[in-house]
């Protein structure tokens, strides 16, 4: 164990920081120093200190209160979103990897489509006309990563299909599914799950960056998005403002990509 | 009968330390053929590859290999550039992976003979074409024009052969040219491969894990196995009076296969 | 064996399959839009009622309903709007009044020199470094440009322009950082994209330097002592084509996507930023028409970098799609 650490220091320290992250996310009411929503225009747009170490906003809101807030707003709705991918990618995904010639041209067409497109598109579109709030933003996002993983489960299982064992089974008489649920799953999962990790660094960055085009979180909501769209418009007198919340969405992002990355390189 | 090319001590490590070559010493003499042989693993095509300095880069190598007097680790780029292909020719087990999928033939030996001469475009195909009747093609101009995915597997193994002989190299090093060809075209080009060295006093490295085809082609054998070479002389002193028990296997299992005669035809 | 002759032939049945799938995606695509936007909450017959500047009365509605055929079934109203837009008319902005189309040709300018001069720099910085890191594959210099890139993936575009913004905007202000009216306004704005796709461009780059250069047939040809001025471009960077090719394809999506962000930030009025701003006013001929401006876009550029595909490598069948196995 130590030896694994003391191998990969940078990922461990990675997966460190995100492990606190997440804690503090989850005791963020108990933790955070001040309440992310109280104003206080005496106090309002103070660089760094040891009072408010990221400083306050426009609005006198302690900087470092918010951007613990904004982890729920942030983190965890990525891990949620991800998570219905993959559910769509593994069951339409193996369920495509059985069809026939035409349905499955059928379906790589239509998977053509989403991957060609570009997210904003889709977002904006759906955004656009379904109307704001954040279940429409959290379909958009859906609606751009699905097909991708539809594709590579399809292809995934379509290799794993051929694999002696798997042939070894159906030989011995085992059910179809419980061919596909015990073998053929679990052993695609370590190549999706580090998918995933890397693609939680891309979502997070989605998110927030819809949140900070005004699409999605909205103010007063402490997503790190939205407080980056606040620091944009005082960045001459509070750069700090702009500063903080967009160090976290990288710092919290190159967390992921560095763990995935590391991942990637055990195949 | 002068030494021509020399390896001395040649030693191969991969990052773990291990050794792939262990103090390897051979010698090829001008216009004499040196088979190595040894199983798949063996190390012979690594051997090949340090001889033209294109071994893998994460792999090391220590060793003398002097050609005509001139050391080769210590070589220029420059130089080392003007003997591939010049100096020294190479053929490889699979001609279609040896030529490029995405450039007429004609090109590639124009591209080759201009990289090392200054000639003319005209010059360079008629030399070419001079060296594809050579191999006993025929229709010169259609291959000349054609891609390499366009002719079958014999004629690329020749246009291979005459690819590497363009430049008149003086040594012409042959990895296992003929194990994936079929029996016929096999002994075609085994006989043509003799007759062009006859007729050139061109020496050979000729790799391979068949004794009989040594026993055809070379003056020399070498036996190598995980590493080193186990077993080294004239092409009668091991074929017929093998010293070392694996040399015996070898030969023992060649004269089963032909016949069960207990001699090796050899010319 | 397939002879020379026969390249056109099977190149023509290509094309054409491939325009016909090209059709059929956008058709695809048409119809979810128009399947989006009758789920809008709100009145159609409203709507388009707003769109021609008139006030939407009950009896006015009814009539438009029948006669817009908006009682009519969903196939049949698709089919009405496709041939609509199909022939180009894309409606009104329910803001401005005029008309989509011209409103979006007169902002395409600016947006298309923004992201042609952010791809043309990206391709230019890249493809040499990323082809330099993978031949010199475990270097020094490549590892540490390596974790670099790592890092460089997680920046959020709308972060860096930021700081650039801040840097060179507020600290130290040389250039503009709003509007678009002069060359010296799109060096920021240029700079921030090119920056971020670089890094993606370069780590595929290298990751298809040191794949294809381990090809057989590259490793024949440097065994063959062939001149760096021919192999590197000739030899090496003609089997690339085709993953490059493949890698601006892919990513020129993500192109949009960044314009929209940096058209934001830097206040740039271009025709990213006029559709994000629908969104905003509820503009409907605006999102529809942008939207599939965008798509048939994308669409008719796969096409056109289909048809090159066959030309750099002549093995390669367009009768199989993409994805087949």
């Amino acid at each position: 164990m130590i030896s694994i650490i003391r191998a990969n220091k940078l990922p461990t320290a990675a997966l460190l920081y995100i492990i606190l992250l997440i804690i503090t996310g989850l005791a963020a009411p108990w933790i955070s120093p001040y309440d992310p929503f109280h104003t206080n225009h005496q106090q309002k747009l103070l660089p760094p200190s040891v009072a408010h170490p990221f400083g306050t906003d426009y609005l006198g809101r302690d900087l470092l209160s918010r951007v613990i807030h904004g982890i729920s707003e942030s983190v965890f709705p990525v891990f949620i979103v991800l998570s219905v991918v993959m559910l769509i990618g593994l069951l339409v995904g193996t369920w495509s990897a059985f069809l026939g010639n035409k349905l499955d041209m059928l379906m790589m067409s239509l998977t053509d489509i989403f991957t060609a497109l570009p997210s904003m598109l889709l977002t904006i579109v759906v955004v656009g006309f379904l109307g704001f709030g954040m279940e429409n933003v959290y379909f958009a996002v859906i609606l751009s990563w699905w097909a991708k993983y539809v594709r590579i489960i399809r292809g995934l299982i379509h290799d794993v299909k051929k694999e002696p064992y798997i042939t070894a089974s159906r030989v011995s008489g085992a059910f179809g599914l419980r061919i596909i649920t015990r073998h053929m799953i679990p052993n695609i999962m370590p190549q999706i799950g580090t998918m995933l990790i890397l693609d939680v660094s891309k979502v997070i960055l989605t998110l927030s960056g819809l949140s900070f085009l005004g699409i999605g979180a909205q103010p007063p909501s402490p997503e790190w998005g939205v407080m980056l769209l606040d620091g944009k418009n005082y960045l001459q007198v509070a750069p700090w403002m702009g500063f903080f919340p967009g160090f976290m969405i990288f710092l919290t992002a190159a967390s992921f990509q560095i763990i995935g990355e590391r991942l990637r390189r055990e195949r | 009968m002068t030494t021509l090319l020399e390896v001395k001590n040649l030693n191969i490590r991969n990052k773990e330390g291990q050794s792939l070559v262990h103090n390897s010493s051979f010698s090829l003499e001008t216009g004499k053929t040196y088979a190595l042989i040894g199983e798949s693993g063996s190390g012979k095509t690594l051997t090949s590859k340090a001889i033209l300095d294109m071994l893998p880069a994460h792999l090391q190598m220590s060793g003398d290999i002097v050609l005509q007097g001139e050391h080769l680790q210590q070589l220029s780029r420059k130089r080392w550039r003007s003997i591939r292909g010049g100096q020294i020719g190479a053929i490889f087990q699979h001609p279609e992976q040896a030529l490029h999928p995405s450039i007429p033939i004609g090109r590639q030996f124009v591209d080759l003979m201009r990289s090392h001469l200054p000639v003319s475009r005209y010059e360079a195909e008629k030399q070419a074409k001079k060296m594809l009747s050579q191999v006993l093609l025929k229709d010169t101009s259609h291959v000349m024009s054609s891609y390499a995915h366009e002719l079958s597997g014999g004629m690329n193994q020749r246009v291979m052969i005459a690819m590497a002989l363009l430049l008149k190299p003086k040594i012409l090093i042959a990895d296992e040219p003929t194990s994936a060809l079929d029996v016929k075209t096999q002994a075609e080009i085994i006989f043509l491969l003799k007759e062009l060295i006859l007729d050139t006093e061109m020496s050979m490295l000729f790799i391979t894990h068949d004794l009989l085809i040594s026993g055809y082609l070379a003056d020399t054998i070498g036996v190598m196995r995980e590493g080193k070479i186990i077993e080294q002389g004239s092409k009668e002193n091991i074929i017929s009076a093998p010293e070392h028990e694996y040399t015996q296997e070898l030969c023992r299992h060649c004269s089963q296969r032909f016949l069960g005669k207990g001699e090796i035809p050899y010319a | 064996m397939a002879l020379p002759e026969e390249r056109s032939e099977v190149m023509l049945r290509s094309m054409i399959h491939r325009l016909f799938m090209l059709v059929v995606t956008f058709v695809l695509f048409s119809l979810f839009v128009f399947t989006l936007m009758r789920l809008a909450p709100g009145d159609p017959a409203s709507m388009l009622l707003l769109e021609i500047g008139a006030v939407p009365e009950q009896s006015i509605v009814a009539d438009l309903q029948k006669q817009w055929g908006l009682d009519q079934s969903f196939i049949q109203q698709y089919l009405a709007w496709a041939n609509h837009v199909f022939q180009g008319e894309l409606g009104h902005s329910f803001s401005s009044g005029e008309p989509v189309l011209s409103e979006m040709i007169e902002r395409l300018g600016s947006t298309s020199k923004l992201i042609a001069s952010s791809f043309l720099l990206t391709l230019f910085i890249s493809i040499p470094i990323g082809i330099w890191m993978g031949l010199n594959e475990g270097t020094m210099a490549d590892r540490v440009v390596y974790s670099m890139t790592i890092l460089g993936l997680s920046i959020p575009l709308y972060w860096l322009a930021i700081l650039l913004m801040y840097a060179l905007g507020v600290i130290w202000p040389v250039l503009p950082v709003v509007g678009s009216s002069t060359t010296r306004h799109y060096i920021l704005p240029v700079t921030a994209m090119t920056l971020v796709q670089s890094v993606y461009f370069i780590r595929m780059v290298r990751s298809y330097t040191i794949q294809y250069s381990k090809f057989s047939y590259i490793e024949a040809a440097k065994a063959r002592g062939l001149r760096p001025s021919i192999f590197y471009p000739s030899y090496l960077l003609r089997s690339m084509f085709i993953p490059i090719l493949t890698l601006i394809t892919t990513s020129l999506p993500s192109f949009f996507g960044a314009s929209i962000i940096t058209e934001t930030i830097f206040s740039f009025p271009g025709f990213s930023k006029y559709m994000l701003e629908a969104i905003f006013r509820r503009d409907f001929p605006v999102i529809q028409g942008s939207a599939l401006f965008v798509a048939a876009f994308i669409f008719v550029f796969n096409f056109m970098t289909d048809l090159l595909y066959f030309l750099a490598d002549p093995r390669v069948h367009l009768d199989k799609q993409r994805w087949e196995v």
